[in-house]
């Protein structure tokens, strides 16, 4: 009986196929790992909301507060996205007979009109997650701001930004960083809202007393977020 | 293409960005109607496949590259945010309610306005927050989707949803016609009740209608207390027992501490003097009784008495009372048998005797309480025996009752249905036809009357033969009110609104009346109003509200007089034991430790839980002692027979030592045929949890029948229980005896006086626990001993085995529930255990409650061995799972020695919703059968899937919780008691704390440095963060078993345990003995 011999370019082939194959695996980790990898995936993501909600407007020339609409921030684990009623406290829509508040802001600008809507018939209005972790990440805002962790820190300079996009990665590294060495990041509570804050003195001497003063001692161990 | 596309209005690459929006979202569907004329669904007509697949493919391409990011989320917020309310934060409301017979005060955590767990109201007067498992389980009850939801009535024969106001229509028409005759066509079947509200709103029905008939039928408390209490003090009473001021308690055929209306309460003031190293003297339990029962496995001394004999028995005891009282003396001989020594009639004898003495040396500070199943007289004679030895006004104190309409008993109630003159009835829960006894029928009564309405949670075996459907709301979700006991008015503050559709009791008592005010928060305001002299001031009404009660809402103790006869109970002679007739077995009727009555059928955390002793789930067995079995010609697993007249239930026998000989337990609340899913429903097909035993359980001896027929089944069945019981052959029972101080550790009271090191010293082995590395924890513990360092110390002494704190555990931690056939195979997902332990003989026994979680050793051997780290210690003790990194390996359940890891083998969380694969995504929880369900579970603990470790974390959400409440208020110490357990905050008896075991000033720290804390299983050098604090039993001299003596004996001589020589230096365990862990 005859031995199936494959013809010789065959050797050639398969060899070219084999370093191709390697290639294109190592072409579609590369790929894969850049795709997935949180700085390209999730810094920079800037969904469309509902509303064009400017904090450019409101937190950076108006200079309001963050704690004025997220006011749950440093006592519970959401910084809550405000309710309706917290934008109606400025811009409140035109009453039926067509007149509006004395105090109303551009009471009638159609950017404004989901929010009116939201007010009227009592439907929430669906603002899209941007900073938006996985389900098994138990974050917790009020243990962050109350020992010092500036908004900025981990959102960036919303007060600049038109339509919030996210400035950080948020990756689980990159929280273990600041875990591991808070001192950079810590400044006194009282500044955790001013962004644009510059420490008076070196910050890494600062932090280091505050981290004494206050008993900071964040935890790398995994049930402190993934519990 | 036969159609040119148009160009969408929105521009296009806004809706590619992720595979969901390309499925399911508004804008795609949107998308899709404007483009393409017909549905999505279906395939559009007018546009090719081949442009189709083009346009799908490009979009999955598109889709594809950017759609690896998170699930889109939205955050809709309140349009109007209510003051003070911290989105995903914890609130805590307080509530009374009245559930299962008891009276709890509770204050309810909920998140984002829904109840989520029950925990109890610590400031309240009366019990301190204690409360059961029936309380920390009826949150799974609001959440259960087999609720009866929305009004329904039957038509034609076939049941058609109705409504509230199709039924108040209806309703009255029918009240206006009654009243026309005085009500004389009306009955009434109701539960008892303690709310002073429904109190007057049926006086009130009785008024409007007074030739009409009440019925109050309660399956599980025949009113033998309150007849008995009428016939002593003249007035209508309920006896209160106040233990913590009982130096002596005897319980006669009574399980005070765990079923009893006011167990809750009675386990905690129990529980406050039974620490032996405290400077208040340790009280003493007398116990006899025919069952096993959790009360009696905290006795210092037990007899096994069959429950023929207890009336002879406690009249045995008012005489020689009586005589000892008045001054006479007697010798006692050398009594050189120890107590389990002496065979049956001997034994009663010097039970009796050290009783009496015992009594009448506290007297003043003794409680004798003899338990209802022995009928009314019985227990007015242990009133009497009370009022004797002087306990009355101290120990035994009496409160008023809660005035219902004077009322006929079932019997009647079913006969006056029979003569067909009834038009109207109304049945205000309880699932009577479900709880009757097996000779009264019911169901044929109330089919034969043209208005039946039944206002019940679940369409259940009642709503079968009724015609009005009414759906009951849950104490949950109810306004009402209750009056505990010992006379504290407190308001039922509803959680939620009904979620489906329910109403009280009092919403509909108040509309059948025709009352001016229907809204339940109005009448019980009115209610509160009227306590308070007339009216309550916002103010007061909202501190009512808040703290669950008001100390001028509380009645006083009735000021009583013995006006009852001095006429003896019986002149009869208590015998030790009874000669064994098959046909005469005395079957004591007791109600399901986990079920109650049956109402809690449906409750999966109940039927899984692994009932007290038994630790038998999900069904009833018959348990007997071994004498027993083998006169019957049955063993363990086999069917035993048991007849009366024409009735026969078969039940699997459970053979347990310690029994009384001749008494056969069976729970009666299993077996039910319309429960819901989980317990049980022939028209739902799914399968029937236990065996029904009202046929045998009839009028006349609804909770004791002598003289039933046993005889034996030749089938074999397997019981699931959680605990196995396993033949052990003498050799293996020696070993296991002789290693049996490595997880219990027992003593008498005079021994931890002459010997408070004994603990330690039943240590037989004498090496030294040393270690050759230093692990990071202790590294930790060494150098930074500001850091908290989490532990827990749990007191054999005060744990009776009523099983809260597994109920709280699983509300807690989302813990699955896995159903009988994986309990067969040792699959039960529980964290938290209790083991029990036997020691004795066959003939003689005592039992140990242990509740076993995992021990956090600061060298855990499982997290040595985790391929994957998925299980970590953190830097504050505990050791913590990381559930998405664990692999499956089960390794680390392998290396525990404790057996405390539980292994999801299945997804068990599928009916919430929790899914793989597509079934992972949120709009998938639309089709988990089970959603409402899903609303139990605890935000703050990750569910877990298919393939993954869990086990105790010392509830580290609550770490956690207490640690951010601390930094929230600028870096505080933790102080001791801000951070406690679930298991913790449920146990009555406070058996178990935790703590902080680096601050020397902590509970916890107390304990684990107590003479009689021990760590179990200590030599294997694990070093667990769980102290168990030994067993001592405060027994009279006289009444001390062989190993006691021995004991004491042991240690006086100066050894210490003696040596591994075969020297017994502590309690036998035998064939019977029940093997701890888990494979």
């Amino acid at each position: 009986m005859q031995r199936f011999l494959f013809p010789r370019w065959v050797n050639r082939l398969v060899v070219l196929l084999l370093v191709g194959a390697a290639g294109g695996v190592a072409y579609a980790s590369v790929l894969f790992l850049g795709i997935t990898d949180p700085n390209t995936l999730n810094t920079g993501y800037r969904p469309e909301q509902p509303v064009p909600f400017s904090h450019a407007i409101h937190a950076g020339q108006l200079k309001m507060d963050c704690r004025y609409c997220h006011n749950t921030v440093f006592d519970a684990a959401h910084a809550a996205v405000p309710p309706t009623a917290t934008c109606i406290n400025c811009h409140s829509p035109a009453q039926a007979d067509g007149t509006t508040a004395l105090a109303a802001v551009r009471a009638d600008s159609p950017k404004l009109k989901p929010i009116h809507e939201s007010w009227e018939t009592g439907k929430s209005v669906a603002w899209t997650k941007v900073h938006n972790l996985p389900d098994f990440v138990f974050f917790n805002h009020a243990a962050h701001v109350n020992a010092g962790v500036s908004c900025v820190t981990c959102h960036g300079r919303i007060d600049k930004m038109d339509v919030v996009y996210q400035a950080k990665n948020l990756s689980m590294a990159w929280c273990i960083d600041c875990h591991r060495n808070p001192e950079p990041h810590l400044r006194p509570t009282e500044f955790v809202t001013k962004l644009d804050w510059q420490p008076s003195e070196d910050p890494a001497v600062m932090g280091q007393q505050l981290k004494q003063e206050k008993n900071i001692r964040p935890q790398t161990n995994c049930a402190v977020c993934h519990r | 293409m036969s159609q040119p596309l148009t160009k969408p209005s929105k521009p296009r690459d806004r809706y590619w960005r992720s595979l969901d929006e390309l499925r399911q979202t508004p804008e795609f569907e949107a998308w899709l109607h404007r483009e393409f004329p017909v549905s999505a669904s279906e395939y559009p007509a007018g546009v090719s496949r081949r442009r189709w697949l083009q346009l799908m493919s490009a979009s999955i391409a598109l889709g594809g590259a950017v759609g690896c990011r998170y699930e889109k989320e939205a955050i809709a917020p309140f349009v109007i945010r209510p003051e003070g309310r911290l989105p995903g934060e914890p609130h805590h409301t307080t509530t009374n309610i009245e559930l299962a017979g008891r009276i709890y005060n509770l204050l309810v955590t909920g998140r984002d306005g829904r109840p989520l767990k029950v925990e109890g109201n610590d400031l309240h007067p009366s019990s301190g927050g204690a409360h059961d498992l029936f309380a920390q389980a009826c949150i799974l009850g609001l959440y259960d989707p087999d609720r009866k939801e929305g009004v329904a009535k039957r038509e034609g024969g076939k049941r058609v949803d109705s409504s509230w106001a199709d039924y108040e229509a209806v309703a009255g028409e029918l009240s206006k016609a009654l009243a026309a005759n005085g009500g004389a066509k009306l009955v009434i079947l109701s539960e008892a009740t303690r709310s002073p509200s429904q109190s007057r709103l049926l006086a009130e029905l009785k008024s409007r209608f007074p030739q009409s008939t009440f019925c109050f039928y309660d399956a599980t408390d025949n009113g033998a207390s309150i007849e008995a209490a009428k016939r002593v003090t003249g007035q209508s009473a309920v006896p209160v027992y106040e233990l913590d001021q009982a130096k002596i308690v005897f319980c006669l055929e009574a399980d005070l501490l765990t079923d009893h209306p006011q167990a809750a309460r009675q386990a905690r003031l129990w529980s406050r003097r039974r620490n032996p190293s405290s400077a208040e003297e340790m009280s003493r339990l007398y116990v006899a009784e025919g069952r096993f029962s959790p009360t009696g496995t905290n006795a210092d001394s037990r007899l096994a008495l069959p429950p023929s004999e207890a009336p002879a028995l406690l009249a045995e005891l008012e005489r020689r009372v009586a005589a000892l009282l008045g001054g006479e003396q007697h010798e006692h001989g050398s009594e050189e048998e120890a107590f389990d020594e002496l065979h049956a009639e001997m034994r009663l004898e010097r039970f009796v005797d050290a009783l009496a003495h015992d009594l009448v040396e506290h007297k003043g500070s003794s409680a004798v309480v003899v338990g209802e199943r022995l009928g009314a007289d019985a227990v007015a004679a242990g009133l009497r025996l009370n009022h004797a030895l002087g306990n009355w006004q101290k120990v035994v104190r009496f409160y008023p009752t809660v005035q219902l309409p004077e009322a006929v008993d079932l019997k009647s109630f079913v006969a006056k249905l029979a003569t067909g003159e009834v038009d109207t009835v109304l049945v205000l829960g309880g699932n009577p036809v479900a709880t009757a006894p097996g000779d009264i029928d019911l169901a044929a009564a109330l089919e034969k009357v043209p208005n039946s309405i039944y206002l019940g949670e679940y369409d259940d075996e009642t709503a079968a033969h009724c015609n009005w459907l009414l759906p009951l709301a849950h104490p949950l979700e109810s306004w009402g009110d209750v009056v505990t006991f010992d006379g504290y008015y407190g308001v039922t503050q509803p959680q939620i609104l009904p979620l489906l559709d329910g109403r009280s009791k009092l919403q509909v008592l108040a509309q059948f009346v025709g009352a001016p005010e229907t809204d339940p928060l109005e009448i019980v305001r009115a209610e509160a109003a009227r306590r308070l002299g007339g009216e309550i001031s916002n103010r007061k009404w909202r501190t009512l509200l808040h703290d669950g009660f008001d100390p001028q809402l509380a009645t006083a103790p009735l000021d009583v007089a013995f006006v009852g006869d001095s006429k003896p109970l019986t002149e009869a002679a208590p015998r030790g034991a009874i000669e064994l007739s098959r046909d005469a077995m005395q079957v004591i009727f007791h109600p399901s430790p986990s079920l109650y009555d049956g109402r809690f059928a449906n409750n999966a955390w109940l039927q899984e839980l692994s009932q007290p002793l038994t630790k038998v789930t999900w069904e009833n067995v018959a348990v007997m002692s071994p004498l027993t079995a083998k006169a019957l010609d049955v063993w363990q697993n086999r069917l035993v027979a048991l007849r009366r007249g024409d009735a026969t239930v078969e039940l699997p026998v459970y053979v347990m030592p310690g029994c009384a000989d001749g008494v056969i337990a069976v729970a009666y609340g299993h077996g039910r045929t319309r429960a819901g899913h989980v317990g049980g429903s022939e028209e739902l097909g799914a399968p029937i949890a236990g065996v029904s035993v009202q046929p045998i359980r009839l009028s006349d001896a609804m909770d004791l029948h002598l003289g039933a027929e046993a005889r034996p089944r030749s089938t074999e069945v397997r019981v699931s229980t959680t605990q196995d019981h396993w033949a052990i052959d003498p050799l293996g029972a020696d070993e296991t005896e002789k290693r049996s101080y490595w997880m219990v550790r027992e003593g008498t009271l005079q021994l931890f006086e002459e010997h408070p090191e004994f603990v330690e010293g039943i240590r037989v082995e004498h090496f030294e626990n040393r270690s050759l590395w230093e692990e990071p924890i202790e590294q930790i513990m060494r150098e930074q001993p500001e850091i908290p360092q989490w532990g827990m110390a749990m007191d054999l002494n005060k744990c009776i085995g009523c099983s809260a704190c597994v109920i709280a555990c699983q509300s807690e931690n989302n813990v699955p529930i896995v159903g009988r056939e994986q309990v067969l195979m040792s699959r039960e997902m529980h964290w938290l255990r209790i083991d029990r332990y036997f020691q004795g003989d066959e003939e003689f026994a005592q039992v140990v409650h242990q509740p076993v979680a995992c021990q956090h050793c600061e060298t855990a051997p499982c997290e040595q061995v985790c391929p994957v780290a998925a299980t970590v210690h953190t830097e504050e003790g505990i050791n913590a799972m990381a559930y998405n990194r664990c692999i499956g390996t089960r390794y680390c359940a392998n290396n525990c020695p404790y057996k405390v890891r539980r292994f999801n083998y299945f997804n068990y969380q599928e009916d919430y919703g929790q899914g793989y694969g597509i079934f992972a995504y949120q709009q998938n929880l639309e089709t988990a059968n089970r959603k409402l369900q899903s609303l139990v579970l605890n935000p703050d603990v990750s569910v877990r899937g298919r393939g993954v470790m869990e086990k105790c974390t010392f509830c580290i959400q609550r770490v956690e919780r207490g640690r951010i409440n601390a930094r929230k208020e600028g870096g505080r110490p933790i102080r001791d008691g801000e951070i406690r357990t679930a298991c913790q905050m449920a146990c009555p008896t406070d058996a178990i704390s935790f703590g902080n075991i680096m601050d020397q000033t902590s509970q916890v720290r107390k304990q684990h440095d107590d003479a009689r804390s021990y760590r179990m299983l200590g030599h294997l050098n694990v070093k667990p963060r769980n102290a168990y604090l030994a067993r001592v039993r405060n027994v009279h001299p006289r009444l001390m078993t062989r190993a006691q003596r021995d004991q004491l004996v042991d240690f006086a001589s100066g050894g210490h345990g003696g040596h591994a020589d075969g020297h017994e230096s502590v309690p036998h365990g035998e064939a019977q003995a029940a093997e701890a862990g888990h494979s």
